[in-house]
């Protein structure tokens, strides 16, 4: 095996975290070195540029689904308990399979356990993050409007709103008809020419792949940047594990290429950013004489506390013709029941997120409501009512910490370099499914007053795991935490965990832009312990 | 603000991922595409004959003609799924099991071939096949639907305006501030810490 020439810092993973990191660190200066197990997508391949785009979520190499997919680069995910889809893209960039959607968490997402006694409070507050948002919306380039009423204030955005079309206006007479709250959307989807991207031309297929650059993948918004200025990235590197040196410092990592041959890259200080599935398996695969349980695990928690967001989509079908296959996909959305109120029968809260399906033949095969159009001699009747004629309100819930919730490593299955999947163990609490009760009825009565004549309900929680958070989590104890409130290892001080992973608690709120926000900060905080580097 | 076309900002502004418009198309691969250009039945996980024939009549109850749209293999479903399978093992396998099992149930039920069944037979024959076993029966018609579906003809019909993304993207209408006017006369709402 070959070892690397030694960088100040190694970066595992290029997805939004581990390129915010890695430009953020290479802008001040230093030489940062990423790791990669997918290559650059070929944008030319995206679905989107092709008539049967909308095959590649049944099938085939852009399926969201890894274990569906089947790439070289993709490792297999098992699970038990609650069937569970997880979605994830092993690529420079990460995000291909991305809505774009851009929300912040709330400042008392920060504070779950002071304010309603549930989950812990996270190490830093939204005050400590909001300059980094505002600093990875400048990055990224995002599109939406100040001034949000269920937000504290916050920057001008850097491009106006995406035009919500027809299905904005109709959902918008439903808020205002029952005096609820709401927003447009903040997309991480330029709607002017930015930063060297073209404006969005509202093609509407976003979460497969947006092949001009509107979307704000970390492919084409921070990797370009980092490279310019001398980050070096490795494609086709599939770490096994982080080696660590007598002291137990991190040395750097051992991976594989695309060959099947094994190098050691070594750093003066690591960074893993590998989503939060991949970075708990990756530290649990990480065995030594000095931590037998895995990397930074000295509290038992890593893998522990997976949290993801329980969501439910609603469809309602109005009468009138709506533009739903153009636009962003996610267009606007209301925190009206965000906050706890006991008297609703759970403690936190849900966003509401309206959105648009997809083409013809996801509306025929049952779209996200899983009510597919009959077959047989009813069926153009029922499609005709449904097409163009759907919204969807997809209820987004607050996932609380729980231990038994968790990724551990597949004692059987591997991937095709004999490292251990991750196998993802996850049961909804009661907490949740009273919560998505509650969403469901309040989104059905949104429908209703936007003039629905017949609501789709799947009937209970969807199967897809996007969102993956809190395995490697944040806190001030490190008897029950994995990083400090700088993402800062408490085992390991110069190995550091940027990504969902170290969320304690989910919000309701999409995470890629606090995951980016987090990341900034980190690297900050790596920056300014430099002196520290040995 | 600096103005960029997307023709500059495809050659110069990103790096690896963004293919020029001619690559794009030069490289577009879909089984519409292929359809123009292979033999049928090219490849030996393609249907035979005999499956070929109870798959248009299954596809053809499944969405069979009616209010001014046509059947399924009126518009080339049959050809869309024949090239399907006979480039992709697992469809070929799939729609072989649910033919299989389709054709089984009718000489179980009717003592003859799916083939010989009435119209009225054929679609007792699919519902008898979609209560006993669901997950086959379900392979076929998300196949039937997806032949349909991604036919050209079809969208122009349901009024489906196809946009591939690396082409110009469809006008919609201009966000109108007046549609917050309601929200933005409420107070704040979020939860101070």
């Amino acid at each position: 095996m070959m070892a690397e020439g030694r960088a100040d810092v190694l970066v595992i993973g290029s997805g939004p975290a581990g390129a915010a990191v890695t430009k953020r660190l290479t802008d001040l200066g230093a030489k940062v070195v990423c790791l990669e197990q997918g290559g650059w997508v070929n944008a030319a391949e995206f679905p989107s540029t092709q008539p049967d785009w909308e095959t590649a979520m049944r099938r085939g190499p852009f399926h969201f689904n890894p274990n569906v997919r089947k790439r070289p680069e993709d490792y297999p995910v098992t699970t038990v308990g609650q069937p569970l889809a997880v979605r994830m893209f092993n690529a420079v960039g990460g995000t291909i399979h991305w809505a774009g959607h851009f929300p912040r968490m709330h400042p008392s997402n920060f504070r779950t356990r002071s304010l309603d006694g549930v989950a812990d409070d996270w190490p830093v507050r939204y005050e400590d993050l909001d300059p980094y948002y505002d600093m990875n919306d400048r990055e990224m380039g995002v599109s939406g409007l100040s001034g949000d009423p269920q937000n504290p204030t916050r920057s001008p955005r850097p491009t106006p709103p995406l035009p919500p079309g027809v299905i904005g206006e109709a959902i918008g007479r439903g808020f205002d008809k029952l005096g609820w709250y709401w927003w447009l959307a903040d997309n991480a989807i330029v709607s002017r020419d930015y930063d060297g991207r073209p404006a969005c031309e509202m093609h509407g297929k976003c979460n497969l792949g947006c092949p001009i650059g509107s979307k704000a993948t970390a492919n084409v918004t921070y990797w370009p940047k980092a490279l310019k200025k001398g980050a070096v990235l490795k494609t086709w590197a599939r770490v096994r594990e982080i080696t660590v040196d007598s002291q137990g410092r991190a040395r750097g990592a051992v991976y594989y290429d695309r060959q099947g041959n094994l190098h050691e890259q070594l750093a003066r200080t690591v960074v893993i950013s590998c989503n939060g599935v991949g970075t708990p398996r990756l530290l649990l695969n990480s065995k030594s004489k000095l931590f037998p349980q895995g990397l930074a695990n000295s509290s038992g928690m890593v893998g522990k506390c997976f949290l993801l967001h329980p969501h439910r989509h609603l469809e309602g079908v109005l009468d009138q013709t709506l533009d739903t296959e153009n636009g962003p996909n996610i267009l606007a959305f209301s925190q009206q029941f965000y906050e706890t109120d006991l008297s609703r029968g759970f403690v936190r809260g849900y966003s509401m997120l309206i959105g648009r399906p997809a083409g013809p033949m996801n509306y025929a095969l049952g779209g996200g409501a899983k009510h597919p159009v009959p077959w047989g001699e009813e069926h153009h009747k029922v499609m005709r009512k449904r097409y163009p004629h759907i919204i969807i309100v997809t209820i987004l819930g607050e996932d609380l910490p729980e231990e038994n919730n968790r990724i551990e490593l597949d004692p059987e299955v591997k991937d095709s370099n004999g490292i251990p999947a991750p196998r993802v163990v996850y049961t909804p609490s009661e907490n949740t499914l009273k919560m998505m009760e509650h969403g469901a009825l309040k989104g059905k009565q949104l429908l209703e007053a936007a003039g629905a004549v017949e609501i789709l309900d799947p009937g209970g929680l969807q199967h897809e795991a996007d969102h993956l958070m809190g395995t490697a989590r944040m806190g001030n104890d490190p008897r029950h935490s994995v990083v400090d409130a700088w993402n800062q290892a408490h085992d390991v001080k110069n190995l550091f965990i940027v990504d969902g992973s170290s969320f304690a608690t989910s919000a309701a709120v999409n995470p890629t832009s606090t995951i980016g926000a987090l990341a900034l900060r980190a690297a900050d905080g790596i920056w300014s312990r430099r002196q520290e580097w040995s | 603000m600096k103005k960029w076309s997307r023709r500059k900002f495809l050659g110069v502004g990103v790096v690896g991922s963004i293919a020029i418009h001619g690559a794009t198309a030069a490289g577009m691969t879909s089984v519409q595409e292929e359809s123009k250009t292979q033999q049928s039945t090219s490849s030996p996980d393609a249907l035979e004959e005999r499956e070929r024939d109870v798959l248009r009549l299954a596809m053809d109850e499944i969405i069979p003609a009616g209010a001014a749209m046509p059947a399924a293999s009126a518009v080339g479903g049959m050809d869309y799924l024949d090239k399907l399978a006979g480039r992709d093992k697992e469809v070929a396998k799939k729609l072989r099991q649910s033919l299989g099992a389709l054709e089984g149930l009718s000489k179980k039920r009717f003592n003859t071939s799916f083939l010989s069944l009435s119209r009225e037979l054929r679609i007792d024959s699919l519902t008898a096949l979609e209560k006993e076993d669901p997950d086959t029966f379900k392979a076929l018609h998300d196949y039937v639907y997806e032949a349909y579906y991604t036919r050209p003809a079809v969208w122009k019909l349901v009024g489906y305006d196809f946009h591939p993304t690396n082409m110009s993207g469809p006008h919609m209408k201009p966000f109108d501030e007046a549609m917050l006017a309601e929200v933005r006369k409420k107070p704040k709402y979020y939860r101070e810490v």
